[in-house]
C-alpha cells in the first residue's frame, strides 16, 4: 500500500516555502507575503485533512538496510496532524498583523512554512526511524524562528534552545539504535521488543528507554531539562512563541508516546523503576513549572514557565500507564494548545499595540482592549481548569488516572500536586485577568483609550476562545476517541 | 604490473613536474590529468576486478616487497581515487594565493602514488616501506609556507612519525621472531598458529605476540592520531588547506587507520586477539582519544585546528569500532572511514575558502559570512550536520552502523564507547555550530565592516565543494551500494 497522496500535505508547503527564495522580490511586497502565505497555510489545512482521511500508509524509501522511510496514518496522527495545521494557521493568520514590526518576515515565513511540513511528516512517521528525522529537522528549521528578532537575547536563547534539543535528540537516539537491535523500529501498538533478545539485559534495556524517554522530555520542557523553554519561547516573535509552546512541545509528547506506547511496550515499563522515576520527575515539573511561573514578572516568560508546568501535565498522564491516564495526557494536549496558543497571541497583542511586557505594567489594560483581555482570561481559566472550559475535563481524567495507577506514593501525591498546580495557575493568570479589568481605585481613567487590535488579530483569539468553550463542553468525542486509541495499545 | 603503474605515475609525473617549467594554467591541467588518469587507472582495476599479485624486490625468504589487491585495498583505493582529482582540483584555485606551486604540486603528487602503494602492500614490510615514505614526502607540504609554526609542525609530525614508525617496525621485529610469514592472509597468519601452539604448550609465546600486537598498533596508531601520539594533526593544520584536507583528514591519517586495520584483520587475526589484553587496551586508547579530540575542538577557536581535533575524534571512532573485532564492527569502522572522508574534506574545503577569501582564521570572526559566501557556508552546513549524523546525510548511516555494532557485541567497554560516541556528536554541534550560526544569524550589533570586502570563492572552489556535498546528501540517502560492497569487503576479510 503506498499511497504517495501522504506526501501532499508534507511537500506542498515545503516547496511553498522553497519557492519564496526564487520570487523573493514579489514576496518582500507585504500585501502579496500575506495572500501567498495564508493561501498555503489554508491548502495545507485542507491537503492535510485529506490526505490523513483517505490515505492509510506509504514506504517511501531505505536509507540502509532494515532503515525504512515510511508514513502511516493512525488516531494520534488525526490527532497532532489536525492540531499542527489549524494552530499553524490561526497563528499564521494573527502573525499578518503582528509581524509588522518585526524586520525580515520573508525569511520568518519561510521558516514557518517549513517547519509546518516537517511537523505534518513527524506526525505521520511510521517508525522510529523516520520519527527521529523529523524530529531532527524540526530543530533545526525551528531554531530560525526562536531567534527571529536576532537580540543578544533571542540568540542565546536560540542557541540554548538548538543545544538542548540536539542534546535530547542525541539521548533518545540511544534508544533508538538499541530498539533497532533488539525489536522493530516500526510503531506497533502495543511494542515491538523482542522477548527473546532481551532476555537477560533488562536491566540495561530499562537504562536506555529511561533515557529515551529524558531525550524527548527535553523538547517537552521537563525538569531537569526545562531551562531552554523559558529562555527560548519568550524571546521569538509572538505567533512563532505561541506554536513553539503549544505545538513543538507536544512533538516531543508525541515522540515519547510512541516509544513508550508503540515501541517498548507498557508491559515492559510498567511497575519499574523507569516509571517511578519518571512520574516523579513530571511533579517535580509541574509543580516547579508552576511556582516558578507565580513568580516571574515577564508576561510571557510567565507564559513559558506555564507551558513547563502544563505539558508537564501530558507527561504525567502518560506516566500513569493507565487508559485513563492516557486520554487525560491526550486531551491535555489539545486543550493545553488551544489554551496556551491563546496565551501567546494575547500576550503578542498587548506587545503590539501598548508595548507592554511586565505583567505589572498590565494594570486596567481591560478597558482598552477587551475582546484580547476576554480572550485572554477564557485562556487562563482554562488553563486553571473552570469547567465547563477545556481544561476541567483532562485534569478530572488525570487525577483518575493517578489514583489508577498503583504506583506507590505517588498515586495519591500526583492528585495533590495536580490541584496545588491549579490553585497557582489561577494565582499567576486570573491575578492578571483581574487587574486588567477592575484596575483598582487609584487608577487614572483619563488614560484609557481604545487600543483593539485589528481583525487579523482579534478573529484567531475570538475562535480560540469559543474552542475553548466548545472543546471543553462538548468532550465526549474527544473522550471517546482517545479511549479507543489507548484500547489499542494498553 | 599494472600496480605499478598505478603507484608510478603520478610519483615520475610528479618528480619532474619542477622540471618542465610550466606556465600556471598548463601546471594546474598537468596536474589535474595526471590525478584523473592515476585515477582511471584505480578504478579501471578495482571495477574489473583485475587480480594482482607480485613480488617485486626480495630481501630474503620472508622479506619482500610486493603488491595484492583484495577488497579493503580496493575500498580504500576508491575513497582515494574520488578525492585526489577532486582535491587537485580545488588546490589549482587555491594555491593561486600561496607560492611555490611547482614544489607543492610535486609533492601532492608523489603523495597520491605512496597512498596507491600503502593501498596495494601484499605484507607488513611493503606496507612499512610506503608508510615511512609517505612520513618523509608529506613533510615539504607541511612545512610549505616556511614561516616558523610550520617548521615547527613539520619538526613535531616528524619525530612522532619516526618514533611511530620505529615501534611498530620493533613489533614487526618480534612478530617475525615467532610466525614465520608476514604476508597480509585473510584471517591473520597467527590463526594458523595458534592450533600447533595451543597442542605443543608453548603459550609463553602468546605474549611476546600480544607485545608485537601494541607496539604495532601505537606505531601506526601514530599517524591516526590516537591519544599520545594526536599532537602532530592539529599542529599540522598550518599546513595549506588542501594538504589538510586531503592528507590530513584522508589519505595520511586513514593510512595509519589502515594499517592497523591491516595488522588486526590480515596479520594477528580476531580470533587470536578478541578478548584479549591487547583488546581492551586498544579499545580504551581510542575511548579516550575520542573524547579529547572532541573536547579540545570545543576549546579550540582556530578553525582548521578545530576541524583537525575533530578529526583526531572521528578517526578514533573508526579505530573504536574495528577493535570491537566483530564483522559488524569493522563494517561500521569501514563505512565511518569512507563517509567521514568526504565530510571532513569538504569541511577543510570550506574552511580553506573561508580562509583565503575572507581572511577570517577564528571562530568568532565569522558573523554574517553567510551572506557573503552563501555557497561555502550552505556546503559547512550541510557537512556540518552530516558530521553530527543527522539522517539524510551519509553521517546517519555510518553513526548508525557504529552504535548498533557496539551494541551487539554486548560488552562492557562497547557500552561506554556509546556513551563517548553519543558524547562526542553533541560535541560536534556544540564546535560546529559555534561557526555556523553566527555565520547565518548575525546580532543586530555586529560589525559589518569587517567582512566589508569579502568575496565568494572561484568557480573551481564551489564546483568541488558542491560535488562532495551531493555525494554526502546521495549517499545519505541511498548508501546501498556503498555499505553492500564493504560487506563483501568485510566477508572476504
Amino acid at each position: 500500500m503506498n499511497d504517495y497522496m501522504l506526501l501532499l500535505p508534507i511537500v506542498f508547503p515545503a516547496i511553498a516555502a522553497l519557492l519564496t527564495l526564487v520570487i523573493k522580490k514579489k514576496f518582500q511586497d507585504r500585501g502579496f507575503r500575506t495572500i501567498y502565505v495564508g493561501i498555503v497555510l489554508a491548502l495545507t489545512l485542507i491537503f492535510n485533512f485529506y490526505a490523513i482521511l483517505n490515505f492509510k500508509g506509504l514506504t517511501l524509501f531505505y536509507l540502509t538496510k532494515n532503515l525504512p522511510i515510511a508514513f502511516k496514518v493512525d488516531g494520534l496522527t488525526y490527532l497532532f496532524n489536525s492540531l499542527v495545521t489549524i494552530m499553524w494557521f490561526l497563528a499564521g493568520v494573527f502573525s499578518f498583523e503582528y509581524m509588522k514590526h518585526e524586520e525580515n518576515n520573508e525569511s520568518f515565513y519561510m521558516f514557518y512554512m517549513l517547519t509546518e511540513s516537517v511537523l505534518i511528516a513527524l506526525g505521520m512517521a511510521a517508525n522510529f526511524m523516520t520519527m527521529y528525522l523529523f524530529y531532527e529537522f524540526m530543530t533545526f528549521l525551528s531554531l530560525p524562528l526562536a531567534l527571529h528578532t536576532r537580540t543578544k537575547e533571542a540568540i542565546n536563547g536560540g542557541l540554548k534552545y538548538l543545544f538542548y534539543s540536539v542534546f535530547g535528540a542525541s539521548l533518545a537516539l540511544i534508544g533508538f539504535f538499541f530498539m533497532s537491535q533488539y525489536g522493530s523500529i516500526e510503531f506497533i501498538p502495543g511494542g515491538t521488543l523482542n522477548t527473546m533478545k532481551v532476555l537477560g539485559h533488562e536491566n540495561l534495556l530499562k537504562g536506555v528507554f529511561f533515557l529515551t524517554i529524558l531525550g524527548f522530555s527535553v523538547k517537552a520542557g521537563m525538569f531537569p531539562f526545562h531551562a531552554w523553554l523559558t529562555a527560548a519561547h519568550p524571546v521569538a516573535p509572538a505567533p512563532a512563541s505561541a506554536v513553539l509552546s503549544g505545538i513543538i512541545t507536544k512533538a516531543g509528547v508525541l515522540a515519547i508516546i510512541r516509544v513508550i506506547y508503540y515501541q517498548v511496550g507498557v508491559d515492559f515499563l510498567r511497575g519499574t523503576w523507569v516509571q517511578y522515576a519518571f512520574m516523579t520527575l513530571t511533579l517535580i515539573t509541574v509543580f516547579m513549572g508552576s511556582m516558578m511561573a507565580y513568580k516571574e514578572k515577564v508576561l510571557k516568560k510567565r507564559l513559558a514557565y506555564s507551558s513547563v508546568s502544563q505539558v508537564s501535565y501530558v507527561l504525567f498522564g502518560l506516566s500513569t500507564m493507565t487508559t485513563i491516564g492516557f486520554v487525560g495526557a491526550l486531551l491535555q494536549v489539545v486543550f493545553h494548545s488551544i489554551a496556551k496558543n491563546l496565551l501567546f497571541m494575547g500576550a503578542g497583542a498587548i506587545i503590539y499595540r501598548e508595548h507592554k511586557t511586565m505583567v505589572a505594567e498590565l494594570k486596567g489594560i481591560g478597558k482598552n482592549m477587551p475582546i484580547v483581555m476576554w480572550c485572554f482570561t477564557i485562556g487562563g481559566l482554562a488553563l486553571v481548569g473552570i469547567p465547563p472550559l477545556t481544561g476541567f475535563v483532562s485534569k478530572w481524567y488525570l487525577a483518575e488516572g493517578s489514583l489508577m495507577s498503583g504506583v506507590p506514593v505517588l498515586t495519591y501525591v500526583g492528585p495533590i500536586i495536580l490541584l496545588a498546580s491549579a490553585l497557582l495557575t489561577a494565582g499567576y493568570l486570573v491575578t492578571i485577568s483581574i487587574d486588567a479589568f477592575i484596575p483598582g481605585a487609584d487608577f487614572d481613567y483619563s488614560t484609557v483609550k481604545n487600543t483593539e487590535p485589528n481583525l487579523y488579530m482579534l478573529i484567531p483569539l475570538v475562535l480560540l476562545a469559543v474552542l475553548c468553550f466548545v472543546c471543553g463542553t462538548f468532550a465526549t468525542p474527544f473522550i471517546s476517541f482517545f479511549t479507543n486509541i489507548a484500547q489499542t495499545i494498553l | 604490473m599494472i600496480a605499478l603503474l598505478v603507484i608510478f605515475i603520478p610519483i615520475v609525473f610528479g618528480i619532474i613536474l619542477p622540471f618542465l617549467r610550466l606556465n600556471k594554467n598548463f601546471k594546474n591541467v598537468y596536474s589535474i590529468l595526471v590525478t584523473i588518469i592515476t585515477s582511471c587507472v584505480v578504478c579501471y582495476v578495482v571495477v574489473n576486478d583485475i587480480a594482482i599479485d607480485v613480488t617485486c624486490i626480495r630481501l630474503n625468504e620472508i622479506l619482500t616487497i610486493g603488491f595484492k589487491i583484495d577488497g579493503l585495498s580496493k575500498l580504500f583505493l576508491m575513497m582515494i581515487a574520488v578525492l585526489w582529482p577532486l582535491a587537485t582540483l580545488y588546490a589549482t584555485e587555491y594555491m593561486e594565493h600561496e607560492e611555490n606551486q611547482d614544489s607543492f604540486f610535486r609533492y601532492y603528487l608523489i603523495a597520491y602514488g605512496i597512498t596507491v602503494g600503502i593501498a596495494t602492500s601484499r605484507n607488513i614490510i611493503s606496507l612499512y616501506l610506503f608508510y615511512e615514505l609517505l612520513t618523509f614526502l608529506t613533510l615539504p607540504l607541511i612545512i610549505h609556507k616556511g614561516d616558523k609554526s610550520s617548521n615547527f609542525a613539520g619538526k613535531i609530525y616528524l619525530i612522532l612519525s619516526i618514533l611511530g614508525a620505529a615501534i611498530a617496525l620493533i613489533g614487526i621485529i618480534i612478530f617475525t621472531s615467532v610466525v614465520p610469514s608476514i604476508e597480509f592472509i585473510n584471517i591473520g597468519q597467527v590463526n594458523e598458529l595458534i592450533n600447533k601452539v595451543i597442542i605443543d604448550g608453548h603459550t609463553n609465546i602468546f605474549n611476546r605476540l600480544y607485545i608485537s600486537y601494541i607496539l604495532m598498533f601505537l606505531g601506526f596508531g601514530v599517524k591516526a592520531a590516537i591519544v599520545p601520539f594526536s599532537i602532530w594533526l592539529p599542529l599540522c593544520s598550518v599546513a595549506p588547506t588542501p594538504v589538510s584536507a586531503l592528507l590530513h583528514a584522508v589519505a595520511v591519517v586513514k593510512s595509519g587507520v589502515f594499517a592497523i586495520i591491516r595488522v588486526t584483520y590480515s596479520l594477528f587475526g580476531i580470533a587470536f586477539l578478541s578478548g584479549s589484553i591487547v583488546q581492551k587496551i586498544a579499545i580504551s586508547l581510542t575511548i579516550v582519544t575520542i573524547l579529547y579530540g572532541s573536547l579540545m575542538a570545543v576549546r579550540d577557536k582556530h578553525i582548521k585546528r578545530r576541524l583537525a581535533y575533530s578529526t583526531v575524534s572521528n578517526l578514533s571512532y573508526i579505530l573504536f569500532a574495528t577493535m570491537l573485532m566483530t564483522t559488524d564492527g569493522l563494517f561500521a569502522g569501514l563505512t565511518h572511514m569512507v563517509f567521514h572522508a568526504i565530510i571532513k574534506i569538504n569541511l577543510f574545503f570550506a574552511a580553506g575558502s573561508i580562509m583565503i577569501y575572507s581572511k577570517k582564521e577564528y571562530v568568532d570572526e565569522v558573523s554574517g559570512l553567510a551572506k557573503k559566501m552563501p555557497m561555502t557556508m550552505l556546503n559547512f552546513l550541510i557537512s556540518a550536520l552530516a558530521l553530527i549524523g543527522v539522517p539524510l546525510t551519509c553521517g546517519f548511516i555510518s553513526k548508525y552502523a557504529l552504535i548498533t555494532s557496539a551494541i551487539n557485541n554486548k560488552s562492557y567497554f562497547a557500552y561506554v564507547g556509546i556513551g563517548a560516541i553519543v558524547i562526542s556528536s553533541i560535541l560536534t554541534l556544540i564546535y560546529l555550530f559555534e561557526i555556523v550560526v553566527p555565520a547565518y544569524f548575525t546580532n543586530h550589533n555586529y560589525n559589518v565592516d569587517a567582512i566589508k570586502d569579502v568575496k565568494e570563492a572561484g568557480i573551481r572552489i564551489k564546483v568541488t565543494m558542491l560535488i562532495i556535498t551531493v555525494l554526502i546528501i546521495y549517499f545519505g540517502i541511498n548508501s546501498n551500494y556503498i555499505t553492500n560492497f564493504i560487506e563483501s569487503v568485510v566477508i572476504g576479510l
